[in-house]
């Protein structure tokens, strides 16, 4: 029999707060890097945590990319993100603007600057995360040749924009 | 095909990105989704902000958050950069804010210094309540009391008398806060409102404060 250590919580939700804490620490750095964002980049984390919870993956094998996925699906769903990320952006600074120079001082942080969110997306999931092209493809329920031309697209970009010799 | 040594720098890299705290893993309740609408008002806050700036450049500020009820010909209080001059018959006093809300006789009005608006530094995260604001400003803070606009009593996070309407000023040693509830659409439920705590000092008592002449410049 499986003891749940806190009486209101479910052997279930333990579970997945275990293998959500193991990816967690990654997955974040992913979204960060993705959305350049800190609080859009915690809130889509939590989103995707609490998805996990009341939906979880039916198998645990590439839990990051799922994560990742939710987190960032989550994100977009963001109905004022869009628009209001742009004008605060533009008038002031907040308090990610540390870590949005901290991003740009890594060689690799201004290189994704130069790309999309998709793009970077894409570029994070492969390079950062390890993800196979195959899986990138289902994650985000497109073509493999279309992760494929993004990620060609992608690297030549930031080749063009970089020093490093990729 | 990128070289290996690129895959190696663009993980360390990545891996050099700071993480979230300890207890920021996972989302508390439903925080997780209310942090997103806070972060929303974070920044339709931080652009009304921007607006008031502007204002500050031009002739000084008057706040119409602290301007609520039957006594809304006067304000509450008014508030404006560091920089901006007091009008003729400021008297400039920091001599009761540690000790209770800022209060001035007769039909004087409090001005309030926020530092914030002259810009530079970044907005105040939001808090479901005051006491959560002004946690998230002065996270360290150990001592602190919070008393209602024009109050001498301290109050405690709960008290009935806090809506979101109501202005709290908290006194932390030498610092001052003002909180106030900033609300996001439509409506002032819960989900759509957060309370934020701005440094503000108490600068002194401005006669005649009711209409622009008597307003602070620069």
């Amino acid at each position: 029999m499986v003891m749940s250590s806190d009486p209101g919580r479910s052997p279930t939700t333990e579970r997945w707060e275990r293998i959500y804490l193991e990816q967690a620490p990654s997955v974040f750095r992913a979204l960060l890097a993705t959305l350049r964002d800190r609080e859009a980049a915690r809130d889509a984390l939590h989103e995707a945590f609490l998805a996990g919870l009341e939906r979880p993956p039916t198998h645990d094998e590439n839990l990051a990319g799922w994560l990742f996925r939710v987190g960032l699906r989550q994100a977009r769903r963001g109905p004022y993100r869009p628009l209001l990320l742009g004008i605060a952006d533009a008038l002031l600074p907040t308090r990610d603007d540390d870590l949005a120079h901290a991003l740009d001082r890594l060689e690799v942080g201004r290189l994704l600057a130069l790309l999309t969110e998709r793009q970077r997306a894409i570029v994070v999931a492969q390079y950062y995360l390890g993800l196979q092209q195959v899986e990138i493809a289902r994650l985000f329920n497109v073509r493999r040749g279309t992760v494929a031309a993004t990620l060609t697209h992608a690297m030549a970009r930031m080749r063009r924009g970089g020093q490093h010799a990729v | 095909m990128p070289s290996e040594e690129f895959q190696t720098i663009f993980r360390r890299d990545l891996d050099r990105l700071p993480g979230l705290a300890h207890d920021d893993w996972i989302p508390q309740g439903d925080a997780g989704r209310r942090r997103r609408r806070q972060g929303v008002v974070t920044m339709v806050v931080t652009v009304a902000m921007a607006a008031i700036i502007v204002g500050v450049g031009l002739r000084g500020v008057r706040n119409d958050v602290g301007k609520v009820g039957p006594d809304s010909v006067r304000p509450t209080y008014i508030v404006t950069a560091p920089d901006a001059a007091p009008p003729p018959g400021t008297q400039v006093t920091s001599g009761n804010a540690l000790t209770g809300a800022p209060s001035c006789p007769g039909s004087q009005t409090p001005w309030l210094v926020v530092p914030f608006l002259a810009g530079g530094t970044s907005g105040p995260q939001g808090g479901a309540t005051p006491e959560a604001a002004f946690r998230v400003a002065r996270s360290n803070a150990t001592a602190f009391t919070m008393y209602l606009w024009s109050e001498r009593e301290p109050i405690q996070d709960n008290d009935p008398r806090i809506r979101l309407s109501t202005s709290i000023w908290i006194v932390a040693g030498d610092e001052t806060f003002l909180v106030v509830a900033h609300s996001f659409g439509t409506s002032n439920d819960a989900n759509s409102t957060g309370w934020y705590a701005y440094a503000a000092r108490f600068a002194g008592c401005i006669a005649g404060a009711a209409g622009p002449t008597g307003l602070p410049t620069r």
